[in-house]
Parts: structure tokens; C-alpha cells; sequence
């Protein structure tokens, strides 16, 4: 050995070397620090030469807690230990004095031949004698030892070549460490990760808490396999609850809970808030039997995290073992509790958003059915059983406050012991009470306490804890959610925040459903009166609208029984329409009594709505059909048509009376009822008016058809009688005895009066009523009638009868009467009688009218033949036969004729009759005697009339004629031509009156004849006037010749005998002056005599100078003094300058010649186109036409020209000749050919 | 009266003109009329008379011409002309004195109107207005020619005749004496007082005593101005 040892020694260091390698290798690789102990072992084992065959060992150990050294590698196989077994510390070990001293240590064998003991026998046993331990630091820290033992002593320098192998296997076990750390790290790590991952994942908790557990307990694995890792919530309790293990407890079960104890780390660290240990020590020194569990356990040591959630003490994680746990666990274990934390935190608010989730999700689902606008009832269980899950109480109840103090459960989950509909008197105190009281939230948390029996009850029946939260609707503690727990747990805090999120629902939904109901109940309202209101426009008949309307009020208003009436009479009404909640109606009459105290009669009376809430007591006994059809309680509006009263429409309910809007929403009802009777009334008015006046128009159409009046007093009858209606229509004419001629007589049905006979009306009777007033009148009481009209009446049957009278042209002609048999006639009928009484007058007066017109187009056919005659110019006495035949045609007697009014020798007017003569005794002439006719229209120009009371007594020749001719009445009327009284015109009747309107008629021929005789005249007056003209022409030719013979040619002869005697015998000097002198004036003065001849002819100064001029040269030259005032505008035609000329020529040769005037007034002006010339002397006068006076002519001249010429000379007061002349031009056609220009 | 004064214009103007005819031509006339014979007669007239005729016209338009080319001293012409046969002549007269003022004119007429005077008159002094029979009196007319080429106004007397002789029933001229209305109707001739001295035979003094008499008795203006005076008294004696 020792060679071996030598030689080994001899390259010992090259060995060492290459060990020393051959384990850094080894080291480098990383291999893992049991095969490096092992390895190491080895080397050292060889470097040091030991020998196999003895238990010499080189040994790697670990100083392990205890103090033990744990043997990690080993050269070789002893039986002081494999690897893994652990040695105590002995002072004779020399590992014991590394440990104590960190420096290598050597024990010598002598130390150990003489030690005692069983370790130094061991150690001798085995050969052990020498050891050299050397330290091998890690990281600073002493970390074991590594052991070299043989049995002789070992080289001194073994500590320091040992040392350079404990130094590698320090840096092997350094890298193990680490990598160790770095494996335990990374495993941490990924025990983190696992546990974040479930975290994120958003696992529930407790699936967390057993994986976080259970990765804790695996990553701590290696400090004590069997550790216990726990996660525990601190409760309000406190209390920890646990909630999550590693190793399931056989006694404790996830959620066990358990009272604080100091021995708990968990205890310690809810105290502290912070990390804490419980030691072996502390259990030793705390004792106590939970001190005994925990050591049953194996929980010696103990380390506990908190677990922070948010800020605050969640809870704690802990670690529980039997053995103690390394330093570092605290802040590893943090790493868990973090994750833990941020794990529970999001379950939390995932907890919590599930939880809010959960409730926003049962709030919708209440808010839906609210929307939906579900019942309230159905909304109120849906409610509490909402909030019954989401509190997770299983009592949960909704409760209504009523107007009268007391509560009604209106939901309720199954276990609430008050089922809905319950009521609670709130007189003890209570949860309801409470929240009532203050409107607020409030809990009572412990029934025990409480009076009342009530609270008693409650704590009976297990309640424990209870919370509500009031309902408010429109600001008014409308009710209130209770919820209830059996558990000693009072009800969590929040509970009442979340309820009232339910509360508030229910208030909208509340509040909605009032609006719902009231909105629906509206809704219903105007569904309801939109159907009424539809039939109301339609015009359905009557009835339907008043059926249709207490149907509609019925349903709607909920009453058991809902009538419409019409008030007939004051304690009378008409049932219109019925309904009752049952369908079947109560067997009365339409018909009924109001009965007084009844609601009817209360409308009646008052006009207005009425209610009875208590019918019994209202009765008060009386029969009262309204009680006899069960109603205890009504409710009626009246029904107002036009502002009148109409009818009633009324509710009635057996039971309660009806709410009180009832009355409000009647009468929109009732208004609609009236609209459709007032429509319905308009709709019969107007047929009714649209039937009359179809009558009337059948009537109108007879009468103007003229039909015969008896077809049109029978029309009338019967339409009348149809329309009206009635059930008889007589028409009768007054006679002037007080009685009545019966013309028609229409009956529906019965008897008929006969017509065409007369019958006294003085009596109980239309006919004579009308004739006392003139106007309608109507009977409807013949019970007393005891004339004949009254009591044929009466036995007819007819009760009552009313008359019109028919006026016909201001006088009262008959009357037309219309009688019913059942009551009265209608109050209109008078009215509308009238209407055809006009039309019957119409017609009688048309029918005079029309013989009127008959009569009149008999004249006006005479007339125009007669104008006929005139026009055509006839003769005047065929004209005058004609009118005369015609005047005696048309008044019907052969006495008629037209006369001339003549002054007879002895100026006796008398009347010459031309024409036909009357038809007398051979004479055509009468004189005019007073009481003729025509001595009146002599006298007053005016037509007159003679009866035959004026000559009865007459004497005298007429007077006998009149007689015997047998006239009875003459009438005359004046012709009058051009302004005089020319004659008469006379009719005479022998037979009967001439009517009143003779004069008149008559006056139409005698203008004609009066037009004929002008016509005559002036046509007549037209040919003398023309013939004179011309006669006027050919004189003044005639003078003009005389003139120039006379003068002109005479002077003209004398001068050429003159000039003839002076060529025969020529005379000189003075002779011949003289005589050419004299020849000369003789020129001068036929020049004188032409030029006066020639004014004579045409006055030339009218050509130049116009008529005022020439007016003026009149005057100069005229013999008499003439005073000209002359204003004549402008320009006059030719013709009239020369007329008026030659009147005021004439005018003043008269006022010289014929006149002897002094004075001459000539005045001439033109006004407004006509010339006014007024030529007056002052001589004698006498001046007349013809007679030399040249007038005629002037006549002749001016009235050619369509002027006026009137001369006025009476005998002593001068002439005045005044001329008017038109100066207007006009077409030539019409002035007289003859005439001509001037 | 005309008797009286015819006479007496025929002295008066045989001694005043018969010397004056041999010498110079008293004027230049020209002559208008329709009717051929009567110009030739009165153009004879005029030129044995001592007037130069230098023209002769027979309508107013020829008359214009001549006028306005011979520019004479004097014109003679009918009232009634082509072509209307109205007044022409008083046109033409009227725009004779317009043009040449200076010029005399006599219109002829067969009547004497006296709108148709007043008219002439009022175109100034040297007119005259006078009846065509008036030229047979051949030392009359010529006188009144001479007259008028002097500057009087001069108004036929059978119209002034016919104005005095005009009966009025409160007549103002009986105011007058006889010889007061001679001396006036000879002052609505156009006669100066010293023509009129010259009619009546008395001096020229006595005229004018007369002429301021009447004047003073009809309430008449007195106006140094023969023409104006004439117009004066026409209108009077038209107007009373």
C-alpha cells in the first residue's frame, strides 16, 4: 500500500489534479449533486489512497437541522450508513467540530483508541481512528463537511488537499443549490402560474382555493411532504371560515368555521395583519387542548400569509407542518397569497358582478313585465320571488298601505306566511308599521324583543331577521317589500340598498299600472265613446245608440245595472235602453215611476248628476223599481238635448256604491247620448220638414198648374192629412152667415165630413175659434160641444182638432182644420198648417189673378187693334167705330161710344156721338145734361160714372131715353188731344154694375183715341202746312218779280231812255254834267233798289256775319225802336239763322206796319241746343195768322224745322212772337225735302 | 244830307285834285277784283286821275304777290274774291297792313257792314271801307282816296246814314241840334275838322266848337286823333 501510496505519492498531485478535474467536469455538466457526492467520494477515496479492504471511507455530508449530518456520498458501501442516514454529533466525529467551528478538524486515533463509549467502539470497530473533516461552504454558509477516515493517521496536509475537494463539491452543491433553487423557483413559478391561470380563468373560488392549496403544499413538498397548506376566510365573527385545503380534513370539512384561537397562525395573522409563525415552542408554551389538536394534527409549525383583498383582511393562507418551515417560506407563500387575493378579488367582483348581474338581470325582467305593462299582481309576484332569489331569502312579501291605516299583501312567495290579499291592521309594531311611518328603509334584526303579538308570532314562526324597504309612488309611502330570514344570520347590510332597486321598480310599475289602468281605463273610456260617437255619426236609429251605450257604460264603469231613460212627464220616465252585469234584464215595463228620493227623480229635479249611495235607506220604504232590481248604491247623469232637459242615464251597483268619478265619466257618455237624440231629433225635423215640403211642392205645382180648385182643396186635404199626420183635414169656406161651406175632407181612415154643405160654426169648434181670432186655433176638448160641428166631431171619435185660416188677399176666405183621435194634435201643427193655408190662398188668388189676366189680354188684344187702326192711318171714324165696338165688346153691353165735345149755336155743349151710334132714337147728339157722365168730365176733365139713381126722377128728353133703355150705369172718360178736352169716350150697361176698374180701362182706349185724333190732326195740320209753304215760295217769287219789274226794270228802262236821248242829242258843257249827273244818281239808285232787293232775298250779312249781326242790322234799320239783347254762342246751322231772321224781319215789318208800336224787345240766346228768339211789341196786338200778317208763314217755316213758334197778341197788349228753333244738326233725311236748305 | 255832302265833296275835290292830277303821280296802286270789267274801269280811272297803276290782281293770293313785290302806296280791293266770295278782302287787307303798315287800303263792297268796318278800322289809320256803287262818283272816290293816302280813316256814309238813322227809343243824339248831327255823322266818316269845315261851309273854328259840344254831350272822349275818333263815334253810335 504504501508503494502504492508512494508511488501514488509520486504522482499524487497529477492523480489530485485529474480527480480535481475529473469531479469540475462533472460539476460543469451539472450533474446532479448526488452522483457529484458521489464522484467526489470516490476521487477523494483513491486520491487518498484508501484501502478497499478496510472501511476506510472519504464521506460527503450535510449538516442538516438537529444537528445531524446527513451523508450525501460515500466512497464505498459500509454499514455505518448509506447514503441518507444521518449521524448525530459526537465530540469523537470530526464533522461535529467543523460544524461547531467551520474549520476543518481532525480527531487522532489515540483521541479515539482511549475514548469510551459506544461511538468510540464504533468508530474502533470499524477502524475509523483517524478523521479529517474539512467544511465545505456554500454560499458563505456551512454547509456540511466532507469526511476522510482511515484507520491510520492521515498526512497532515489532508485538510488542505481535502479542501480543494470540499471547495468543488461547495461550488457543485452552490450550482445544485441554484439550480435547485432555480428548479424549486421555477416550479414556484409555475405553481404560480397554474394558480394565476385558474385565477384568470375566473375559476370559481373554491376550485382556486384547492388548486392554490394543493400547488402551495407541492411546492413546500420538500420541506415536509406531508405539510398542509390551507386558505381561510375571516368572517364577521370573527370567524374563520375555511375555505380551502391541500389535504382534505377528515374532521374539517371545506367550509368548517371556527372561533379564533392564538394558537392559530391564521388567528394571529387576522390579529396582525401580517405574516405570522406558530412554533413547536409556542405550542409548547401555549398548551391547551388546541394546542393537543393541533399537535394530533402534526401542525407543529405553522406560517400564515394574509390574504389581502382590496385593502382588507380577507383572509390567510397558512402552512401547516410537522416540521419547521425555512425562513423563506413567509415570502413565498406572499407570492401565493397575492395570487390568492387578486383571485378572490375578481371572483368577488365577479362574484359581485354575477351577484349585480343577477340582480340587473331579475330587475329587468321585472321592468319588462312593468313595460309590458303586465297586471300589477303579476308584477308583484314576480318581485318577490326576484328578490326572494337574489337575497336568497326564501320569505319574501309585498304589502299595499290603504287609505284606512291597514296593509294588504298584494305578493308573496310561497313560504310568507301572509298569502296575498291579506290584511294586516298595522296597530302593532311591525316592519310595516315602521317603514310606513318613516317612508324609509328599516330592519329589525331581532323579533324577541318586540311587543305585539304579532312580533311574537313572527319569532313563533322562526323569523329571525327581517328588512323593508318602502315603495314609493307619486311621493306617497304607497307600500312595502318585506323580506324575511329564518337565519340567526341577520340579513346581510346591503340587502336594503339592492331591495330598494326592487322597490323602485315596483313603485314605477305601480305607478304605471295606475297610469296603466287609469290610462287603460281611459283608453277603455274613449274606446268606448268612440264607438257610441261612431254610431252617433252614422245616424244609427235611436235605439241601437242607447243599447249600444248602456252596454258600453255597463262595461266599463263595472256596475251591476246601467239604464238610460227619457223623462216623459214629471214623475214619468221611458226606459230607452238596459243593461245589467248579469244579461238578463229585470222583468219591468218601459214605462216606470220615478219614485221620489230616487236618483231619477233626484236628476230630474236637479238637473245635475246625483248619486245615492245608499238606496234603502233613500227609499225610505217607497216602491222604488230600483231597488227591486237588487241596486243598493247608483250613480246618474242627466241627458241634455238642446239645453233640455231630456232623460237620465244612470249606473247601479249591488254592492259598494260606485267610485266617485263615476258622475265625470257618465257624462261624457250622456253628452254623446244627447248629441245622437238631438242628432237623431234634427234628423226627424228635417225629414219631417223635407216631407212637408215635398207636400207643399206637390201642392205648388197644382196650383201653378191652375188645376181646378176642387183637385186642389182635395190635394191639400190629404197631404196635410199625411203629413201632419192626422186623422182627418177639413177644408171649408166662410160663408157671411156665420157658417161654413165644407170644400173638401180627408180621414185616414174613419168618416169624412160632406162636402158642399154648409153647416153653423158658432160652437166648440176650430172653424169658428179661427173666425172670432183670425187666426189658428185649436180645440182638444169636444166633451162639451153641443153644436153640430162639435158633436159630429166628438161621435166621430176625434179628441182634438186644430185650425188655420186660409187669407186671401187681406181677407179671411175659409179655414182648413186637422183633428186627431188619440190625445192631442202636435203643438207644431198649427205651423204647419199654415204653410198650406198660404199655398190654398195662393192658389184661390192665382185663380182671381188669372181671370184678371184673362180680362186684361181680352183689352190689351182690343187695345192693340184698336192702335192698329191708328198707326195705320186709318180714318178717324173708322176708328172710332172700332173702339167703340170694342169698349162694348169688352164690358159686354152694345151702349158704347166715342164723342166729340162741340159748342153748339147756342153754346150748348153738346156730345156728338161718332162712331157707332148709340143705339136711341135716330139722334146722334146729346146734350150734355148734369146728371150724365159726361157733364162730369166736362166739368172736371176726369172720368166719371152715372148710375141710374141719378136720372131716375129726371125729366127731360135724356133722362126718358136713359130710362127706357134701362141703364143702369154709365161711365165716361175724357179724350183729351194736345192738352184740351176734345171729347168723351162712353160705355153703359143695362144688365149689372160696371166694375170699378171701368174708368181706368177705359182711359187706355180713349188715350188711344185721343192719339188717333193728334195723329189726324197734325197729319192734316202737316199738308196745310206744306201746301202754305209752297204757296209762301211761289209768293215771294211772285213779289221778287213784281219788285224787279216793278223797280228795277223800270229805272233801268227810264236811264236808257235818259243815255238814248243824250246820244241822240248830245248835249255840252254844263248840260252834259247835268244830265250825266243825273244819269248817274239814276245808276245809283237801282244800284240802291238791287241791293235792297237782294236783302230782301237773302240778307247777306247773315252769310258773313252770322245771326247776331244781321239781328243787329235788324234792328238798326228797323222803323220801330228796337231793343236787341242778343248772346248767341257760336256757329248756328244755316236754316235756323235764316228762320229766326226771318221771324224777327217779320216781327218787326208787323210791330211797324200792322202794330203802330213804340217799342220794339228783341231778345235772342241759344241755351242748351236750342235758340230762343222773343220778338215783343207794344202795339195794339189782335195780331192773327193769316190775315196779311206773314205769321202763317213764320209757323210754317220754324215748326219745319222742328221748332216751336207761339204767338201771343191780345187785343191792347202788343204781340210777342217767341220762336224756338232746335240747333242741334240733323240728318238731312228728316227735314222736309220741300223746305230744303237755307 | 248825302245829297248835301255828295255835292259838296265833288267841289271840294274838283279844286283840290284838278291841279294836283298834271304833276307827279299822286301814288302807286295796285288793284284787286274778280270782276275784269269793273278793275279795267277803275284802273282807267285811277291812272286818268294821276295814279300809277302798277298792278292789277283778280284773287287775294295774286294780290299778295303784287303787293309784296310792288310795294305800293295804296290798294284797292274788293271785298269779295276767289276764292270763297266771303271776306277776303278784309284778310288780304288785314295782311297787307300786317306785312307793309304802311301801306293804304280801301276794300269795296257791295254792302256796308258794320262789323265789317269796325274790323278794317281797327287795323289802323289810312283804310277805308266803302260801298262798290260809290265809284261812279268819280271825283268822290277819287277825293276819298287822296283822303285815306293822307292818313284818314274813312267810313262809307250810306253806313254811317244808316247808324245815325237808327231809331232808339231814348236816342242820345237828340241831344245833339241838327248841326251837331251833320258835324257828327261827318266825324264817323273819318273827316278832319277841317274836311268837315270844308262840307258844311263853315270855318274850321266852328267845327271844332261843334266837335267839342257833341263830345261833351255824348259823354265822348276827346281825341286828338282823327282815327281814333272815328272809331270813337262808330262805336257809339253802333252801341246806343
Amino acid at each position: 500500500m504504501m508503494a502504492t501510496g508512494a508511488a501514488v505519492r509520486g504522482s499524487p498531485l497529477a492523480d489530485e489534479q485529474a480527480a480535481l478535474r475529473r469531479v469540475a467536469t462533472l460539476v460543469a455538466q451539472g450533474v446532479p449533486p448526488a452522483e457529484i457526492f458521489a464522484a467526489v467520494s470516490i476521487e477523494v477515496d483513491r486520491v487518498f489512497g484508501l484501502d478497499p479492504a478496510t472501511f476506510d471511507v472519504a464521506v460527503v455530508g450535510r449538516f442538516e437541522p438537529g444537528p445531524e449530518l446527513v451523508i450525501v456520498g460515500i466512497s464505498k458501501s459500509v454499514d455505518i450508513g448509506p447514503v441518507g442516514s444521518r449521524w448525530p454529533p459526537n465530540e469523537l466525529f470530526a464533522p461535529t467540530h467543523v460544524l461547531r467551528t467551520g474549520r476543518p478538524a481532525r480527531i487522532r486515533a489515540d483521541d479515539v483508541v482511549a475514548a469510551s463509549g459506544e461511538v468510540a467502539e464504533l468508530l474502533r470497530d470499524h477502524g475509523y481512528l483517524s478523521q479529517v473533516a474539512s467544511p465545505i461552504v456554500v454560499d458563505g454558509n456551512l454547509w456540511g463537511a466532507m469526511l476522510v477516515t482511515t484507520k491510520s493517521d492521515l498526512p497532515p496536509d489532508t485538510e488542505e488537499r481535502l479542501a480543494q475537494f470540499t471547495e468543488l463539491v461547495a461550488t457543485a452543491i452552490a450550482n445544485a443549490e441554484s439550480h435547485e433553487a432555480l428548479a424549486k423557483l421555477a416550479d414556484e413559478q409555475a405553481a404560480l402560474q397554474r394558480v394565476a391561470t385558474l385565477v384568470a380563468q375566473g375559476v370559481s373560488s373554491g376550485e382556486l382555493f384547492a388548486a392554490v392549496t394543493t400547488e402551495v403544499a407541492h411546492v413546500f413538498s420538500d420541506v415536509d411532504a406531508s405539510l398542509v397548506a390551507t386558505v381561510i376566510r375571516f368572517d364577521p365573527g370573527p370567524e374563520c371560515v375555511l375555505v380551502g385545503g391541500s389535504r382534505p380534513y377528515e374532521r374539517e370539512p371545506l367550509g368548517a368555521r371556527w372561533a379564533p384561537r392564538d394558537l392559530y397562525v391564521s388567528t394571529r395573522v387576522l390579529r396582525s395583519g401580517s405574516s405570522a409563525r406558530v412554533n413547536e415552542a409556542d405550542l409548547d408554551a401555549i398548551g391547551g387542548p388546541v394546542a393537543d389538536v393541533l399537535r394530533l394534527r402534526g401542525f407543529l409549525h405553522q406560517v400564515g400569509c394574509p390574504v389581502v383583498v382590496e385593502g382588507q383582511l380577507w383572509g390567510a393562507m397558512t402552512l401547516n407542518s410537522s416540521r419547521e418551515l425555512p425562513p423563506d417560506t413567509d415570502a413565498r407563500l406572499e407570492k401565493f397569497t397575492e395570487l390568492v387575493a387578486t383571485a378572490i378579488a375578481n371572483a368577488d367582483s365577479r362574484g359581485a358582478l354575477a351577484e349585480l348581474a343577477g340582480e340587473q338581470a331579475a330587475l329587468r325582467r321585472v321592468a319588462t313585465l312593468v313595460a309590458e305593462g303586465a297586471p300589477p299582481d303579476e308584477v308583484f309576484a314576480a318581485v318577490v320571488d326576484e328578490v326572494a332569489r337574489i337575497l336568497g331569502l326564501e320569505r319574501v312579501g309585498m304589502s299595499r298601505y290603504e287609505a284606512d291605516g291597514t296593509a294588504t299583501v298584494i305578493g308573496a312567495t310561497g313560504e310568507h306566511p301572509y298569502p296575498p290579499g291579506s290584511r294586516s291592521a298595522l296597530n302593532e309594531p311591525s316592519l310595516l308599521l315602521h317603514v310606513r311611518k318613516t317612508g324609509r328603509p328599516a330592519r329589525i334584526d331581532d323579533y324577541r324583543p318586540l311587543p305585539g303579538t304579532m312580533a311574537a308570532a313572527a319569532h313563533e314562526a322562526g323569523v329571525r331577521s327581517a328588512i323593508g324597504t318602502p315603495i314609493i309612488v307619486d311621493g306617497r309611502t304607497w307600500g312595502a317589500i318585506i323580506a324575511i330570514s329564518t337565519e340567526p344570520r341577520p340579513i346581510p347590510d346591503r340587502s336594503e340598498l339592492r331591495l330598494a332597486q326592487f322597490t323602485d321598480l315596483v313603485a314605477t310599475a305601480v305607478a304605471n299600472a295606475t297610469a296603466h289602468t287609469d290610462l287603460s281605463a281611459l283608453a277603455d273610456e274613449q274606446t268606448a265613446l268612440r264607438r257610441v260617437a261612431t254610431l252617433v255619426a252614422r245616424g244609427a236609429p235611436a235605439a241601437e245608440i242607447f243599447s249600444a251605450v248602456a252596454e258600453e257604460v255597463g262595461g266599463l264603469l263595472g256596475p251591476d245595472h246601467a239604464v238610460m231613460a227619457r223623462f216623459d212627464g214629471p214623475d214619468v220616465v221611458s226606459i230607452m235602453a238596459e243593461w245589467t252585469s248579469t244579461g238578463d234584464r229585470p222583468r219591468l215595463e218601459n214605462r216606470r215611476p220615478l219614485s221620489a228620493g230616487g236618483i231619477a227623480k233626484l236628476v230630474q229635479d236637479t238637473g245635475r248628476p246625483a248619486r245615492v249611495d245608499d238606496y234603502v235607506s233613500a227609499a225610505r220604504g217607497r216602491q222604488s223599481w230600483v231597488l227591486d232590481s237588487g241596486t243598493r248604491a247608483a250613480v246618474a247623469a242627466p241627458i241634455t238635448v238642446d239645453g233640455r232637459l231630456w232623460g237620465v242615464m244612470g249606473v247601479g251597483s249591488r254592492g259598494a256604491p260606485p267610485p266617485p268619478g263615476t258622475e265625470a265619466r257618465l257624462a261624457s257618455f250622456t253628452e254623446l247620448v244627447a248629441t245622437a237624440i238631438a242628432n237623431t231629433e234634427a234628423r226627424h225635423a228635417l225629414e219631417r220638414a223635407a216631407a212637408q215640403q215635398a207636400a207643399l211642392r206637390r201642392v205648388a205645382t197644382l196650383v201653378a198648374q191652375a188645376a181646378a180648385p176642387q183637385d186642389l182643396f182635395d190635394a191639400v186635404a190629404e197631404e196635410v192629412g199625411r203629413l201632419l199626420p192626422a186623422a182627418n183635414v177639413s177644408m171649408g169656406r166662410y160663408e157671411s152667415d156665420d157658417t161654413v161651406t165644407s170644400m173638401a175632407s180627408w180621414s185616414f181612415d174613419g168618416p169624412t165630413f160632406p162636402v158642399g154643405v154648409r153647416w153653423p160654426i158658432k160652437g166648440t169648434n176650430a172653424a169658428w175659434m179661427v173666425l172670432q181670432t183670425g187666426r189658428s186655433a185649436r180645440v182638444d176638448d169636444f166633451s162639451t160641444a153641443t153644436d153640430p160641428i162639435g158633436v159630429a166631431v166628438r161621435e166621430a171619435g176625434y179628441t182634438s182638432a186644430v185650425g188655420s185660416p186660409i187669407v186671401v188677399e187681406g181677407q179671411l176666405w175659409g179655414v182648413i182644420s186637422a183633428a186627431s183621435t188619440e190625445g192631442r194634435m202636435p203643438p207644431d201643427s198649427e205651423e204647419r198648417l199654415a204653410s198650406f193655408t198660404e199655398l190654398v190662398a195662393t192658389a184661390l188668388a192665382n185663380a182671381e189673378a188669372r181671370a184678371q189676366v184673362e180680362r186684361l189680354a181680352e183689352e190689351q188684344a182690343a187695345l192693340r187693334r184698336v192702335a192698329t187702326l191708328v198707326a195705320g192711318g186709318a180714318e178717324p171714324r173708322e176708328i172710332f167705330s172700332a173702339v167703340s165696338d170694342e169698349v162694348g165688346r169688352l164690358f159686354d153691353t152694345k151702349l158704347a161710344a166715342v164723342g166729340r165735345f162741340e159748342l153748339d149755336a147756342g153754346s150748348v155743349r153738346t156730345f156728338f156721338s161718332l162712331g157707332a151710334p148709340l143705339d136711341l132714337v135716330g139722334t146722334d147728339r146729346w146734350e150734355v145734361v148734369d146728371y150724365l157722365a159726361t157733364a162730369d168730365v166736362l166739368r172736371t176733365g176726369r172720368s166719371a160714372r152715372a148710375e141710374a139713381a141719378r136720372w131716375e126722377s129726371e125729366e127731360g128728353e135724356t133722362a126718358e131715353r136713359l130710362r127706357r133703355l134701362g141703364v143702369i150705369t154709365t161711365v165716361a172718360s175724357p179724350i183729351v188731344v194736345e192738352g184740351e178736352l176734345w171729347g168723351a169716350m162712353l160705355v153703359a150697361s143695362t144688365d149689372a154694375q160696371l166694375p170699378g176698374d171701368t174708368e181706368e180701362r177705359l182711359e187706355r182706349f180713349t188715350e188711344l183715341v185721343a192719339t188717333a185724333i193728334a195723329n189726324a190732326e197734325s197729319s192734316a195740320e202737316l199738308s196745310a202746312s206744306r201746301r202754305r209753304i209752297v204757296a209762301a215760295a211761289d209768293d215771294a217769287r211772285r213779289r221778287i218779280e213784281r219788285d224787279l219789274h216793278d223797280g228795277v226794270q223800270q229805272r233801268l228802262v227810264s236811264l236808257g231812255l235818259e243815255l238814248g236821248v243824250m246820244k241822240a242829242d248830245p248835249p255840252i258843257g254844263d248840260a252834259l254834267k247835268e244830265q250825266l249827273a243825273s244819269a248817274t244818281d239814276d245808276v245809283r239808285s237801282v244800284l240802291d233798289a238791287i241791293v235792297e232787293l237782294a236783302r230782301g232775298i237773302h240778307p247777306a250779312i247773315l252769310s258773313r256775319g252770322g245771326l247776331e249781326a244781321a239781328l243787329k242790322a235788324l234792328a238798326r234799320r228797323s222803323v220801330v225802336p228796337v231793343e236787341l239783347h242778343a248772346e248767341i254762342d257760336g256757329p248756328l246751322p244755316g236754316d235756323v239763322e235764316v228762320a229766326a231772321y226771318y221771324v224777327a224781319a217779320e216781327a218787326l215789318t208787323n210791330a211797324a206796319k200792322h202794330a203802330h208800336a213804340s217799342v220794339a224787345r228783341m231778345d235772342a240766346r241759344t241755351d242748351d241746343g236750342t235758340l230762343t228768339l222773343t220778338v215783343r211789341d207794344d202795339g195794339v196786338g189782335g195780331a192773327k195768322p193769316g190775315g196779311g200778317s206773314g205769321l202763317i208763314g213764320l209757323r210754317d217755316r220754324v215748326e219745319a224745322l222742328g221748332g216751336t213758334i207761339k204767338i201771343t197778341s191780345s187785343a191792347g197788349n202788343g204781340t210777342s212772337i217767341a220762336v224756338t228753333l232746335p240747333i242741334a244738326t240733323e240728318p238731312d233725311g228728316e227735314i222736309d225735302p220741300f223746305l230744303g236748305q237755307p | 244830307m248825302p245829297g248835301v255832302t255828295g255835292e259838296a265833296r265833288a267841289s271840294e275835290s274838283t279844286s283840290a285834285e284838278g291841279s294836283e292830277a298834271q304833276s307827279a303821280p299822286r301814288a302807286r296802286v295796285v288793284l284787286a277784283d274778280d270782276d275784269v270789267l269793273l278793275r279795267e274801269g277803275l284802273a282807267g280811272l285811277l291812272a286818268r286821275s294821276g295814279f300809277e297803276v302798277v298792278g292789277q290782281a283778280g284773287d287775294a293770293v295774286r294780290l299778295m304777290q303784287l303787293v309784296r313785290e310792288f310795294r305800293p302806296e295804296l290798294v284797292v280791293v274788293d271785298i269779295r274774291m276767289p276764292p270763297d266770295h266771303s271776306t277776303e278782302g278784309l284778310e288780304a287787307a288785314s295782311r297787307i297792313r300786317e306785312e307793309l303798315p304802311d301801306t293804304a287800303v280801301v276794300v269795296l263792297s257791295a254792302h256796308v257792314e258794320l262789323e265789317e268796318a269796325t274790323e278794317l278800322l281797327a287795323s289802323g289809320q289810312r283804310v277805308g271801307y266803302l260801298l262798290k256803287s260809290r265809284v261812279t262818283d268819280v271825283d268822290d272816290f277819287i277825293d276819298t282816296l287822296g283822303r285815306v293816302l293822307k292818313g284818314a280813316a274813312v267810313v262809307d256814309p250810306a253806313l254811317v246814314k244808316e247808324l245815325v238813322a237808327a231809331r232808339r227809343t231814348q236816342d242820345p243824339l237828340d241831344a245833339l241840334s241838327a248841326r251837331e248831327r251833320d258835324v257828327l255823322a261827318l266825324m264817323a266818316e273819318g273827316r278832319s275838322n277841317a274836311g268837315i269845315a270844308r262840307q258844311i261851309w263853315v270855318t274850321e273854328g266852328t267845327v271844332e266848337k261843334h266837335v267839342r259840344s257833341i263830345l261833351m254831350k255824348l259823354d265822348l272822349s276827346e281825341t286828338t286823333d282823327d282815327h281814333r275818333r272815328v272809331l270813337a263815334v262808330l262805336a257809339f253810335l253802333e252801341r246806343r
